[in-house]
């Protein structure tokens, strides 16, 4: 495996990220969109970090760099889960294109 | 092992993370003491979380006394705890110290006074000061992060209400694409260099022959998660939404706070950049004359005062983009101009933006925001302060002299000409003054229509004073800019320093 292979991977974990958000209307399916294009971008890291290191001494700052987003991808989605739920209370649903209150 | 762990604390470096840490600590304290307080305490909760800045900003003034000259990198290079992000973090300070004060009547109005708010500002700040203080792009990353998760619960904060919400989710999207993009690039970078370290990045790319495919990309998606960050064309699209959505309050430091810190980031990032940045020029070019245009002409047909100011950030964020043009490979004079004028252009621009929300605030109510211009009418004549005050506030906007929003313009265009960019600055000159069309409309509105305003102010001290301090600030800087030049002086050259 190289990696260009991963790499490869990502790129299409991004590519479908960024097409999740853009076309989706369910604010859920955004938030998923989102996990994608950060979940991509961590691929990348863990496989630079393993390529470009030595064995025995790997690149540790990539990994660290995944923990991280990892952890604060997770508090992200906890906001974004928090208010999609006071927009489906108030609404009763979760469809983007419902909210049009702030218009021009 | 060639990996043994190589981290070391550095003598003093934990003194030097005192002004975050202070702020931190006021805001878990001021969590706990919600759960303690009474309602009717809320009042010493504001006062804690002043003294918490305070004393924050008072430590950094030390800090800056005592700070080496040259540079000091803590945590093996991970924070800069230069006069760079000292000079930020007084900033901040200030930022949030005056948007507390304008919060006030404004949580009390719309019965949402809790003491969250208090603390998700101060995690919002303390999120800023690490912005700045990042000379590694985690650091970068952790501190995007943690000024801006506290935002999004920020906006979505006044839960009544439809359009909060909405402008919550459109804002966390927003964000969360920017972050998202950002990493990306951070990530693609990180494999061509092996460092996250931004001035182990800068020695790489003033090596590098230049044949590094995944560095301009790398860069290139960097500048379009920093250019959603701050709202720049074509990245804009909810931005209006989004500020028209939040309180008041929060938007002012949404349009302070967070686009200071952004640009913060964006000057360490560039500068580390600088070597590769050349490619670069074109595209900038473009988001810039985008940004400026876009921002103004849509300016002009909002009614809607918050819409209005959005569109109106939008362009300044073009204006201070225009400095990054200035940017050479090598620091020399023509970048470090660059760099003071673009902090002397942040500062007047958060101290206008302010004082404008702050007006805001006060002269809408419960059952009227007052954010339609047309509510404005005969202002001027019934509350002749608040009158004079948005006039300033506007006239600087604007960037009409004395005030600082002209001398802000000024320096930064004259540094951005000096590096040989006179079409796109004739191009902002020009739009700037289409600005005036409607930030006078507001004037005109005050001044020269009849009194039949439906809006009722209700001043407090509090906000009076917090209008008063951002008024004399803009009045100060347009009488006596020069009185700064030491200090900003002082910030940029130890950002350079560090590379």
């Amino acid at each position: 495996m190289t990696v260009q292979s991963v790499l490869s991977v990502a790129a299409i974990l991004f590519s479908l990220g960024l097409y999740c958000v853009l076309t989706r209307k369910n604010a859920v399916s955004v938030l998923m969109g989102v996990e994608l294009i950060l979940n991509a971008a961590n691929l990348n890291f863990v496989a630079f970090s393993s390529f470009t290191g030595t064995i025995g001494a790997p690149e540790v700052a990539g990994r660290v760099f995944a923990v991280m987003i990892i952890v604060l991808a997770a508090a992200e989605a906890a906001v974004a889960l928090a208010i999609i739920l006071a927009i489906f209370r108030r609404m009763g649903t979760v469809e983007v294109d419902n909210l049009n209150e702030l218009r021009e | 092992m060639a990996n043994e762990a190589v981290f070391t604390l550095e003598p003093g470096a934990l003194s030097s993370l005192a002004p975050m840490s202070i702020v931190l600590a006021t805001a878990f304290l001021v969590l706990l003491w919600d759960v303690i307080a009474k309602p009717r305490d809320r009042g010493i909760l504001l006062g804690f979380s002043i003294a918490g800045l305070a004393l924050a900003a008072i430590v950094s003034l030390i800090l800056w006394s005592h700070a080496d000259p040259v540079s000091h990198t803590i945590f093996s290079g991970r924070l800069a705890i230069d006069r760079f992000s000292l000079f930020f973090n007084l900033v901040f300070s200030v930022v949030a110290t005056l948007v507390l004060m304008i919060s006030r009547d404004y949580l009390i109005r719309e019965q949402i006074d809790v003491g969250e708010y208090y603390a998700l500002i101060m995690f919002s700040v303390f999120g800023m000061m690490l912005l700045a203080a990042a000379a590694d792009l985690l650091m970068l990353f952790i501190g995007v992060e943690a000024m801006s998760i506290p935002v999004y619960v920020l906006v979505a904060f006044n839960r009544s209400r439809i359009r909060c919400i909405e402008g919550a989710l459109k804002y966390f999207i927003l964000g969360a694409f920017a972050t998202a993009f950002l990493l990306y690039g951070i990530a693609l970078l990180y494999g061509q260099t092996g460092t996250t370290s931004l001035a182990d990045i800068h020695t790489f790319l003033e090596g590098s022959s230049g044949s590094h495919v995944l560095v301009p990309v790398g860069i290139a998606l960097m500048i379009v998660g920093f250019g959603f960050k701050i709202g720049s064309v074509p990245f804009h699209m909810w931005t209006p939404d989004a500020y028209e959505g939040a309180a008041t309050p929060v938007t002012a430091i949404m349009a302070t706070g967070v686009k200071a810190a952004a640009f913060a980031a964006i000057i360490r990032a560039f500068l580390a950049f600088s070597p590769s940045l050349v490619m670069f020029r074109v595209v900038l070019w473009v988001i810039v004359a985008l940004t400026v245009v876009v921002g103004n002409i849509a300016a002009i047909r909002q009614l809607n005062l918050k819409r209005m100011l959005a569109y109106s950030s939008i362009a300044h964020s073009g204006y201070m983009l225009a400095a990054l043009l200035a940017i050479e490979p090598i620091w020399g004079p023509q970048t470090s101009n660059a760099m003071s004028s673009l902090l002397y252009y942040l500062l007047a621009y958060l101290f206008m933006n302010i004082g404008a929300f702050g007006v805001i605030v006060v002269v809408g109510s419960r059952e009227n925001e007052a954010v339609d211009v047309r509510d404005w009418a005969g202002l001027g004549f019934k509350y002749p302060w608040l009158g004079a005050a948005m006039a300033l506030f506007m006239l600087s906007l604007g960037g009409l002299p004395p005030t600082a929003g002209f001398f802000a313009k000024f320096y930064l265009f004259s540094a951005v000409v000096h590096a040989g960019y006179t079409p796109l600055i004739i191009l902002a000159v020009l739009m700037s003054a289409a600005s005036f069309f409607y930030y006078l409309r507001v004037v005109v509105y005050m001044y020269m229509q009849p009194s039949e305003g439906a809006c009722t102010p209700t001043v407090s001290p509090l906000a009076a004073v917090a209008i008063g301090v951002s008024a004399l600030a803009t009045l100060w800087l347009g009488i006596a800019p020069s009185a700064l030049f030491p200090f900003l002086e002082w910030a940029q050259r130890s950002v350079a320093v560090l590379l």
